[in-house]
C-alpha cells in the first residue's frame, strides 16, 4: 500500500511535532530515522490516523487514515512502551485484542498461538506477561500488531532493549512480511539493524524531513567530496596506486594508511572513477581485494545529515 | 556457581576475565546480571570462588567495592539533584573527601563534555546526558575496573556514538578496566579488545574481538550500478555464478585471480564498480552460532 | 636550564584517597540531616518552631520550679514534666502531636526517594554494606528527633535550675535526671525514627509513607485510647494490654518506667491505672523494633537480588 505525507505539519500548542513533511513510501521496509524527539513517533501516528495533521494531508491508498474505518482494519502498531494488561498471560492478550472485534473466542484463541508461536513464544505464551523478559515483549507486540495480518506495520523500536536472538528473529520475520508485500514503516536508533534490513530511509530531524529514499541515492545528491579507499593485495603497490590517483584530475585529496594497507581518494566526480577505476587497476595489474566508500554507510550519511543539518 | 532457589543462574561458571575492555554478550537471562553482581560482591555466590584484582570475594565483600565501579543498566539517578550535587555525594558515599570529590567530580564531567548544564537539575537532562553522569558515577572514585551494563541502551545514533566513544577515551587516559555487557553487538566491535558469550549460565566462548572480525569468508560482496544481468552474464563466461540477493551480488572467492576476472567483468559490461569486499565474520555471525 | 615538555597524566595517576567505612556511613547521614534541614523545609522547620515556643511557654514561663521534675498527684501517682512533655496535646497538654509530625515529615523520602528513583542500587555499589546504609540513613531522622526531644528538655532543666538560683547542690540532687532525659528522649527518637524508615522504605513515595506514619502512630494511639477507656468503664480484666497495640502508648510506657513513676494514661482529667509489667513491655518492643529493622533490612535486599 502506498503511503503519503504532503506538505504536513502538526503542532501541539506551542510544542512543534512536524513540519511541512512530504514521504512517500510503498510496499517493502523503510527504516525511519533520527534523534529522540525529532518527529519520528508523530508521524507515525499521523500515517496511522490516530491524530490529525495541523496542515497538509496524509493519504494511505488515497484515504485519510482519519477517517476511513476500513483502512484501520489494515494497520498493525508496534507502539515504543509496553501497554499490557501485566496479569494476562501473552496468548490472552493478544486473543483479548482479537475478541474485541467480534472474533469467537476459539478462532482468536487459535489465531493468537500461531501469530505467537511464529514469533517463537511457544513456551512463553501461556505465562503471565509481568514475568517476559524485554525480548519477549516486545514480541508479544509484535505478534499482537500482527496476528489480523495487516497490509501496513508500523514499529516504533521494536528492537529496543531485545537481546540479539530476538532482534534477528524479529528482522527474519519483517524480510519475510515485505516480501509478501506489506508495507513497513520501522523506527530504531541501531543504524546497523536498520542498514541490514532495508536500503529505504527516511531522515526527520527537529520536525523536518532531511531526506528519504535509497540511502545510496541519497548520498549521490549531497554535495560533499567522497572518500573511495582501495586495498591492493600486495602491499608494493600501495604508493604506486597512490601515485597513479594523485595524477588523475578527478582527485581531490589522496591518503595512504600503512597500517590498513589502503588508498583513500577523495572526489566530486566518483561515478567518473567508478567506472575509471577497474580500468586502470586492469591496465596496472594491480589486483585489489577491496574498494569501498566508507560513505556508504549508513553510520556515515546519519551523521552527515544530521550533523549537517544545522544550517541546512 | 549462584542458584536462586531452584533456578541456576550461572552453573560451573569458570572464568578469567582479561585485561583492557572486555565485552559480555549473551541472550536476556543469561546470567550476565548475576555474574556482574557476584563480582561486585552484591550477591554470595552459592558455591565457588571469586578473586576481584587478587582479592577473594569472601571476606572483602564490601571493600573491594573501593576498586570497582558500576554502571547500572536502568535509570537510577535522583531528579532532584544537580549533576555536580550527586557525583560529589557519590565520590564521598566511596569514601572521597569533600575537595578531592569535587575535584574528581569537574574533571571526570569536562572528559564527558558537559558544559555549564552540570550545575543543572538532573530531572533537565536529556537520555545521554543521564547516561553520561550514570557512567561519571562509576568513575568517580577511580576504581581499576568498571562494569558498564547496557550503557547505550535507548540512546540515539549520535549519543550512542558518543557514549562508546567516550568509553575508549576513557581507557586511553586512564588504567581503568572496562567490562561492558550489551545487546547491540556493533558496541563490542567498536569498543572492546576481547569478548565473552554467556548462555544459560555457561561460559560458551572468549575470544579476541580482532580474531573474531578479522576471519574471512569465502565470499565476495559486490555492489555495481548499469545493468546486472550483462555483469552476471560476463561473470558465467569466465564461470563464476554470482547470486543476487537484491542488494549485493554474492561471489563465490577461489583465489586472488577471481578479483582481477570481477574487474574485468566490469571493465566488459561496462557497470561502474561500487563496492568490492571478501566479506569477514561478523559478531552476529558469531554469536548466532554460539549462541542457537 | 630546558625545561621539558609535559603531558599531564593527572587522571590516570589519580589517588582517590579513600576514608573508613565509618567515617562515610557519619559522613552521609550529616549530610542528609543537612538536606533534610533546608530552610525551605517550611513544613518541617515551623513544627520545630512551634514545638519549641511551645516548651517555652508551657513548661518554662508558666512553670512551677518547686514542683520540678515530678509532683504527687494523690496518693499513688506522679505527674512529671519530662513525661508530659511527650503527652498528648489535648489530655496531658503535652507535644506528642507535634513529635509524631516532625518524625513524620523528616523520614517519609529518607529511603524512599532512594527506592523510588533506583538510586539506592547506586549507594549498595558503594563500599558500603546494608546495614551500613540503614544506620547512614538512620542519622539523620535521630538527630532530628534529639533536636525536638532532648534539647527543649535541657533547656527546661537548665531554667529549672536558673530559678533555683543555680546552686550547685539543685545540680547534684537532680544528676540522675539528666541522665533519664536523654534516656528517654534516645528511646523515643530511636523508636519513632525506626518505624518511619519502615514506612519509607515500604511505602517508597514520600509524602504518602508520612502520612501513612502519622496516621499508624497517633491514629492508632487515639482508637487505643478511646477502647482503653470504654473497655475500663465497662470493667473488662485485661483491658491495659490494648495499650501496647499503640507504638506511642508503649514508648510512654518504657518513659515511666525510666523515670520510676507508675504508667497511668490521663483521660477527661484524671489518670486511668494501668498493669503491665515490665516484662511484657520489654517483650512487644524489642518485637516492634526488631521486626521493622528486619523487614528493611529485608526489603532492601530483595530489591537488590531481583535487581
Amino acid at each position: 500500500m502506498r503511503i503519503k505525507l504532503e506538505q504536513v505539519t502538526k503542532n501541539y500548542g506551542n510544542v512543534q511535532g512536524i513540519s511541512n513533511i512530504n514521504l512517500d513510501v510503498g510496499t517493502g521496509i523503510t527504516g525511519i530515522l533520527g534523534p529522540n524527539g525529532a518527529g519520528k513517533s508523530t508521524t507515525m501516528k499521523m500515517i496511522l490516523g490516530l491524530s490529525r495533521p495541523s496542515r497538509g494531508r496524509v493519504t494511505v491508498e488515497g484515504k485519510d487514515p482519519f477517517t476511513s474505518q476500513d483502512l484501520k482494519r489494515n494497520f498493525g502498531f508496534v507502539p515504543e512502551y509496553d501497554c499490557f494488561y501485566e496479569h494476562m498471560t501473552g496468548l490472552e492478550f493478544v486473543a483479548y485484542f482479537l475478541r474485541m472485534h467480534d472474533i469467537s473466542k476459539e478462532k482468536a484463541e487459535g489465531m493468537a498461538r500461531e501469530s505467537l508461536s511464529e514469533l517463537g513464544l511457544e513456551l512463553a505464551m501461556d505465562r503471565k506477561i509481568n514475568t517476559y523478559s524485554r525480548g519477549m515483549r516486545q514480541k508479544t507486540k509484535v505478534a499482537r500488531a500482527t496476528v489480523f495480518n495487516p497490509e501496513i506495520l508500523i514499529m516504533d523500536e521494536p528492537f529496543q532493549g531485545a537481546d540479539p536472538t530476538t532482534r534477528i528473529l524479529l528482522m527474519e520475520k519483517m524480510t519475510k512480511w515485505a516480501e509478501n508485500g506489506k508495507t513497513i514503516l520501522v523506527s530504531s536508533h541501531i543504524l546497523h539493524d536498520v542498514q541490514s534490513l532495508t536500503d529505504n530511509i527516511a531522515l526527520i530531524n527537529n520536525g523536518k524531513m532531511l531526506a528519504y529514499g535509497n540511502r545510496h541515492e541519497i548520498r549521490d545528491l549531497i554535495n560533499i567530496p567522497r572518500p573511495i579507499s582501495i586495498v591492493p593485495v600486495k602491499k608494493g603497490n600501495l604508493r604506486k596506486l597512490a601515485k597513479i590517483m594523485i595524477d588523475k584530475k578527478w582527485t581531490k585529496a589522496t591518503a595512504i594508511d600503512e597500517e590498513n594497507n589502503e588508498v583513500t581518494i577523495e572526489t566530486n566526480q566518483s561515478e567518473e572513477i567508478y567506472l575509471e577505476l577497474p580500468k586502470i587497476l586492469q591496465k596496472e595489474k594491480i589486483t585489489v581485494e577491496k574498494i569501498y566508500s566508507e560513505d556508504d554507510s549508513l553510520d556515515s550519511l546519519y551523521s552527515k545529515l544530521v550533523e549537517g543539518a544545522q544550517w541546512k | 556457581m549462584k542458584q536462586y532457589g531452584a533456578l541456576k543462574a550461572l552453573d560451573d561458571f569458570s572464568i578469567d576475565i582479561p585485561e583492557g575492555k572486555v565485552g559480555i554478550l549473551g541472550p536476556n537471562g543469561a546470567g550476565k546480571s548475576t555474574f556482574v553482581k557476584i563480582a561486585l560482591g552484591l550477591l554470595t555466590a552459592t558455591s565457588g570462588e571469586i578473586t576481584v584484582l587478587g582479592e577473594k570475594l569472601t571476606k572483602n565483600t564490601v571493600d573491594i567495592r573501593r576498586k570497582i565501579g558500576y554502571m547500572p543498566e536502568h535509570d537510577c539517578i535522583p531528579n532532584e539533584m544537580t549533576g555536580v550535587e550527586f557525583l560529589i555525594e557519590m565520590g564521598m558515599v566511596s569514601g572521597m573527601s569533600l575537595s578531592g570529590a569535587t575535584e574528581r567530580t569537574h574533571e571526570i564531567l569536562g572528559h564527558l563534555r558537559m558544559g555549564e548544564e552540570k550545575y543543572r537539575l538532573i530531572s533537565e537532562y536529556s537520555g545521554g546526558m543521564r547516561q553520561k553522569i550514570k557512567l561519571a558515577q562509576g568513575l568517580i572514585h577511580a576504581p581499576e575496573v568498571v562494569f558498564l551494563d547496557e550503557p547505550t541502551s535507548g540512546l540515539d545514533p549520535n549519543a550512542r556514538r558518543e557514549m562508546l566513544e567516550t568509553i575508549n577515551g576513557l581507557t586511553d587516559v586512564s588504567n581503568t578496566k572496562v567490562l561492558l555487557s550489551t545487546h547491540i553487538l556493533q558496541d563490542v566491535e567498536m569498543v572492546c579488545d576481547s569478548v565473552i558469550m554467556v548462555k544459560d549460565g555457561k561460559l560458551q566462548m572468549q575470544e579476541d574481538v580482532k580474531t573474531i572480525i578479522g576471519e574471512k569468508s569465502n565470499f565476495i560482496h559486490i555492489r555495481i550500478g548499469g545493468s546486472k544481468e550483462d555483469f552476471i552474464a560476463e561473470l558465467k563466461k569466465k564461470k563464476i555464478t554470482a547470486e543476487d540477493n537484491g542488494r549485493v551480488l554474492i561471489v563465490p572467492y577461489k583465489d586472488d585471480s577471481t578479483y582481477d576476472q570481477i574487474i574485468d567483468a566490469t571493465i566488459k559490461s561496462k557497470c561502474p564498480l561500487y563496492e568490492m569486499e571478501r566479506t569477514s565474520q561478523s559478531m552476529d555471525s558469531v554469536y548466532q552460532e554460539i549462541i542457537k | 636550564m630546558k625545561s621539558k615538555a609535559q603531558v599531564s597524566e593527572r587522571f590516570r595517576d589519580f589517588d582517590a584517597n579513600l576514608t573508613t567505612r565509618p567515617w562515610i556511613v557519619i559522613g552521609m547521614g550529616l549530610r542528609k540531616f543537612g538536606q533534610i534541614m533546608k530552610f525551605k523545609n517550611y513544613g518541617l522547620w515551623s513544627l520545630i518552631v512551634i514545638v519549641y515556643l511551645f516548651a517555652l511557654v508551657r513548661f518554662i514561663l508558666f512553670a512551677d520550679s518547686e514542683n520540678y521534675p515530678c509532683m504527687d498527684m494523690g496518693d499513688e501517682y506522679q505527674r512529671c514534666v519530662p513525661l508530659d512533655y511527650y503527652g498528648d496535646f489535648f489530655t496531658q497538654g503535652g507535644t506528642r502531636i507535634f513529635l509524631i509530625s516532625i518524625a513524620a515529615i523528616a523520614s517519609g523520602g529518607v529511603i524512599g526517594n532512594d527506592m523510588a528513583n533506583k538510586s539506592i542500587h547506586l549507594y549498595l555499589s558503594r563500599p558500603i554494606s546494608r546495614l551500613d546504609y540503614l544506620i547512614a540513613r538512620f542519622i539523620p531522622v535521630f538527630l532530628i528527633m534529639i533536636l525536638v526531644t532532648l534539647v527543649p528538655n535541657i533547656m527546661i532543666f537548665t531554667s529549672m535550675w536558673s530559678d533555683s538560683g543555680l546552686k550547685t547542690d539543685w545540680l547534684l540532687d537532680h544528676k540522675w535526671l539528666i541522665f533519664d532525659l536523654i534516656v528517654q528522649a534516645m528511646v523515643y527518637s530511636t523508636g519513632l525514627a525506626i518505624i518511619g524508615l519502615t514506612f519509607s522504605t515500604a511505602i517508597k513515595k514520600e509524602n504518602p509513607a508520612s502520612a501513612a506514619f502519622f496516621l499508624f502512630i497517633y491514629g492508632s494511639s487515639t482508637i487505643c485510647e478511646i477502647f482503653f477507656i470504654a473497655l475500663k468503664v465497662i470493667e473488662v480484666d485485661g483491658a491495659d494490654f490494648i495499650l501496647l497495640l499503640s507504638v506511642s502508648h508503649l514508648l510512654d510506657c518504657i518513659s515511666f518506667a525510666i523515670f520510676d513513676a507508675k504508667y497511668y494514661v490521663m483521660a477527661s482529667g484524671f489518670p486511668w491505672e494501668t498493669d503491665i509489667s515490665n516484662i511484657q513491655i520489654g517483650a512487644v518492643f524489642t518485637v516492634i523494633f526488631a521486626g521493622c529493622s528486619g523487614l528493611m533490612y529485608w526489603m532492601i535486599q530483595q530489591m537488590e537480588a531481583n535487581k
